[in-house]
C-alpha cells in the first residue's frame, strides 16, 4: 500500500472528513476474530466459547503523508456506537494498528521478547489520543509516554472514521517506530466491538502484516 | 495435579503462598451499624471515581445482597473446575452513590414544598446498597433476620486470578492477600465477572478495578484492618489459618464452627462466618417451639453447606455449659476478653500510637 506525499496542513490530514481523503487510494482489509483457543485464560476461553468474537469484518484504509507527518485513516461500518464506560458492562469501540520495531515479529501474538512491537491505540472514549504501546507476546502491553500519537474520530451514518496523526520521526523516543520517506514498514489492524463485549484481545483483527512504502 | 487443591497452577508449578491471612465475623455479634463500612470507606474509598465502592459492605439476609441478587449471577468455577459463567454487576445494581437535591431545597426557595431526596441518574433510585436492609423474611411473629458483613474473600483459589490477561492480579506469597496491580490492569473487567462474591467494582476514572486490600499497608505494620478495628461489636477476628494458638485457626479448625460462605463457588474462601443463632419459633397460641428455630435451619445450609448445623449445635452446647458455670473454651474465644489481643493478636498495634511515634522520630530527627 504506497502512502503519497502531498503538500497538506497536518491539520486538514488530521480530519476525518477532509476532502483529501476522497481522492487517497483506500484498500479493503478484511479482519477475522482472535481465535478462542488463543485467549490467554481458562475463564475467557470458557466464557466466550459460543459467543461469535470480532464482530468488524473489514475496514478500509488509506494513509498520507507531508514530509512531516503521516496519517493513518481507518473507516469500517458500526451499528452501534459505543463511545463510553458508563456502566460496567459497557465497553467502547477502538481500533489500533500494529508495526513491527523490525523485521518478521509474530502478529498474532503481539510479538515476542526477541521481536516487540509497536501499537497505536484508540478507543471512542477517549477522542483525540491514541496511546502507545510496547508489546513482547500476550498480554505484554504497556504504554508509554513521547510518542505523541493524536486520533480524530467521527461517528457518521453507522460508520467510524479515525485518523491516527504523528510526527513521521519522533526523535529519542525509542519506545516508537520512525517512518522516512522513500521507507516500506510493516502494518497490522486490530478493531473492538464494545456492543459485542470486545476488549483485551477479544476483537477482529488482520492475520497478515501489509506493507506500507512511503512516498 | 487436580484441580482443587488449594493453590494455582502457573507455568507448571503449584504456586501458594506461605501463610494465609484470614479473618472470620461472628455473626451474633454483628450490630448492623455499617461502622466497618464507614471505617474503610474513610480509609481507602473516598476519591473520585470510587463514590459507589465499598469494599466493605453489610447486608441484611435474606436479602438480595448487594450487588443485588449477586447469589444468582454466576462465577467461580463449577463441579468439573471449569469457570462458570457469569455477569458484570451493573452500577445500579451495587447501588450508586446518589446525588441529593441540595440546591432544590436549600437554595431554589422550595425548602417547603420539597423534600431532601435523592435524585438517581436515571430518575428516582430504585436500588441502593442495602436497600432492603432490616426486611429478612418470614411472618410476624416468626420474621427474621441477621446481618451478613462481606469482603473480597482473599481465596485460596481466586477466580479473579485466574481470569485477568493481564496477570494483573497477585495472591501475594508472603499472607495470601489478593492484590489488584493497577499500573497493569487495563480495566478489562473480565474479574468482575470470574468473581462469584462479586467484591470487585470498577472505576470508570481510572480505568482500574479496584477491591479490599485487606489493608494491606496496616497490617504490614501489625495494624489489624480498619473495619476489624473499628467493629464496635468485635466481631472480625483476624490472623493467620497456621497459627494454631489464634482465634482464626482455633475457630476454623478446632471446634469448626467457622464456616465459609458458599464454598461450593469453589474459590476456597478465607473470610469465615460463625453462624447466626435465633431464638425459637412460636406457634398460634405463642407457645415457644424449642426445637424449630426462628432462622430457618435450610436457609442457612444454603449459604454455609452442610456444616453449620453441626456449627450451630456446638455452640448450643458450649453456650449451656458456659451457664453451668463450667469452662467453655470456645466461648471465651468468641467473647474476646481482652481486646484487642484475643481477637488479632498479631495486629494489635494501635495506629495512632504508631502515628505518634513516627511523628516524633521525624521532629528528633530535624
Amino acid at each position: 500500500m504506497r502512502v503519497n506525499s502531498l503538500s497538506i496542513e497536518a491539520r486538514e490530514l488530521a480530519r476525518p472528513d477532509a476532502g483529501i481523503w476522497r481522492q487517497a487510494a483506500s484498500s479493503r482489509i478484511p479482519l477475522v476474530g482472535t481465535p478462542i483457543q488463543m485467549q490467554p485464560t481458562d475463564f475467557i476461553k470458557t466464557t466466550f466459547a459460543r459467543q461469535k468474537i470480532g464482530k468488524i469484518s473489514e475496514i478500509q484504509f488509506s494513509a498520507l503523508h507531508n514530509g512531516d507527518v503521516i496519517a493513518l485513516r481507518l473507516e469500517w461500518a458500526d451499528p452501534d456506537q459505543d463511545a463510553d464506560t458508563d456502566d460496567n458492562d459497557h465497553f467502547p469501540d477502538g481500533a489500533a494498528v500494529m508495526f513491527p520495531f523490525k523485521g518478521d515479529a509474530p502478529l498474532i501474538t503481539m510479538g515476542s521478547k526477541e521481536q516487540p512491537v509497536n501499537a497505536w491505540h484508540w478507543r471512542a472514549d477517549r477522542d483525540g489520543e491514541a496511546r502507545n504501546n510496547v508489546a513482547a507476546g500476550f498480554g505484554s502491553s504497556r504504554v508509554t509516554r513521547g510518542a505523541e500519537i493524536v486520533a480524530s474520530a467521527q461517528y457518521c451514518e453507522g460508520r467510524w472514521r479515525v485518523v491516527f496523526l504523528r510526527q513521521l520521526q519522533r526523535e529519542g523516543i525509542d519506545t516508537t517506530v520512525q517512518f522516512g520517506a522513500g521507507q516500506t514498514i510493516k502494518i497490522a489492524f486490530a478493531v473492538w466491538e464494545g456492543s459485542n463485549g470486545e476488549r483485551a484481545g477479544l476483537k477482529a483483527f488482520s492475520p497478515q502484516w501489509y506493507e506500507l512504502s512511503l512516498a | 495435579m487436580s484441580k482443587n487443591q488449594t493453590g494455582r497452577m502457573i507455568d507448571g508449578a503449584l504456586q501458594q503462598p506461605k501463610r494465609q491471612l484470614a479473618m472470620v465475623f461472628d455473626l451474633n455479634k454483628c450490630l448492623g451499624c455499617h461502622t466497618c463500612a464507614i471505617a474503610c470507606k474513610t480509609q481507602w474509598t473516598g476519591e473520585e471515581g470510587m463514590e459507589n465502592m465499598w469494599w466493605t459492605v453489610v447486608n441484611t439476609q435474606p436479602g438480595k445482597g448487594t450487588p443485588k441478587n449477586w447469589e444468582t449471577m454466576g462465577g467461580g468455577f463449577d463441579t468439573q473446575n471449569n469457570a462458570r459463567p457469569s455477569l458484570i454487576p451493573l452500577r445500579e445494581e451495587y447501588g450508586e452513590a446518589w446525588k441529593f437535591n441540595h440546591k432544590e431545597v436549600f437554595e431554589g426557595g422550595k425548602g417547603k414544598q420539597v423534600h431532601l431526596q435523592p435524585t438517581g441518574r436515571n430518575g428516582k433510585p430504585r436500588w441502593g446498597t442495602n436497600w432492603d436492609e432490616d426486611q429478612g423474611a418470614g411472618e410476624y411473629p416468626n420474621s427474621y433476620y441477621f446481618y451478613l458483613p462481606r469482603i473480597c474473600n482473599h481465596c485460596s483459589r481466586p477466580a479473579c486470578v485466574e481470569a485477568c490477561p493481564r496477570g494483573a492480579i497477585t495472591k501475594r506469597k508472603k499472607d495470601g492477600i489478593v492484590l489488584i496491580n493497577e499500573k497493569r490492569c487495563k480495566g478489562y473487567r473480565f474479574c468482575m465477572a470470574a468473581c462469584p462474591y462479586k467484591r470487585i467494582y470498577f472505576n470508570p476514572l481510572k480505568d482500574n478495578s479496584q477491591k479490599c486490600i485487606f489493608c494491606f499497608p496496616r497490617v504490614e505494620k501489625g495494624v489489624a484492618p480498619a473495619c476489624a478495628r473499628q467493629c464496635p461489636g468485635r466481631m472480625r477476628f483476624v490472623g493467620y489459618l497456621d497459627d494454631v494458638d489464634g482465634p482464626v485457626h482455633q475457630l476454623v479448625y478446632k471446634h469448626k464452627v467457622a464456616l465459609p460462605l458458599h464454598s461450593e463457588y469453589g474459590t476456597q474462601p478465607n473470610v469465615f462466618y460463625i453462624p447466626p443463632l435465633s431464638p425459637p419459633r412460636l406457634d398460634e397460641q405463642g407457645k415457644l417451639l424449642e426445637e424449630e428455630p426462628r432462622i430457618p435451619p435450610q436457609y442457612l445450609r444454603s449459604l454455609f453447606g452442610e456444616p453449620v448445623d453441626a456449627a450451630l449445635e456446638k455452640l448450643r452446647q458450649e453456650m449451656v455449659k458456659k451457664q453451668r458455670g463450667e469452662k467453655s473454651e470456645l466461648l471465651d474465644t468468641l467473647i474476646v476478653y481482652s481486646w484487642p489481643r484475643d481477637i488479632f493478636p498479631d495486629f494489635a498495634n494501635d495506629p495512632a500510637q504508631l502515628a505518634k511515634t513516627a511523628a516524633k522520630d521525624e521532629r528528633g530527627g530535624q
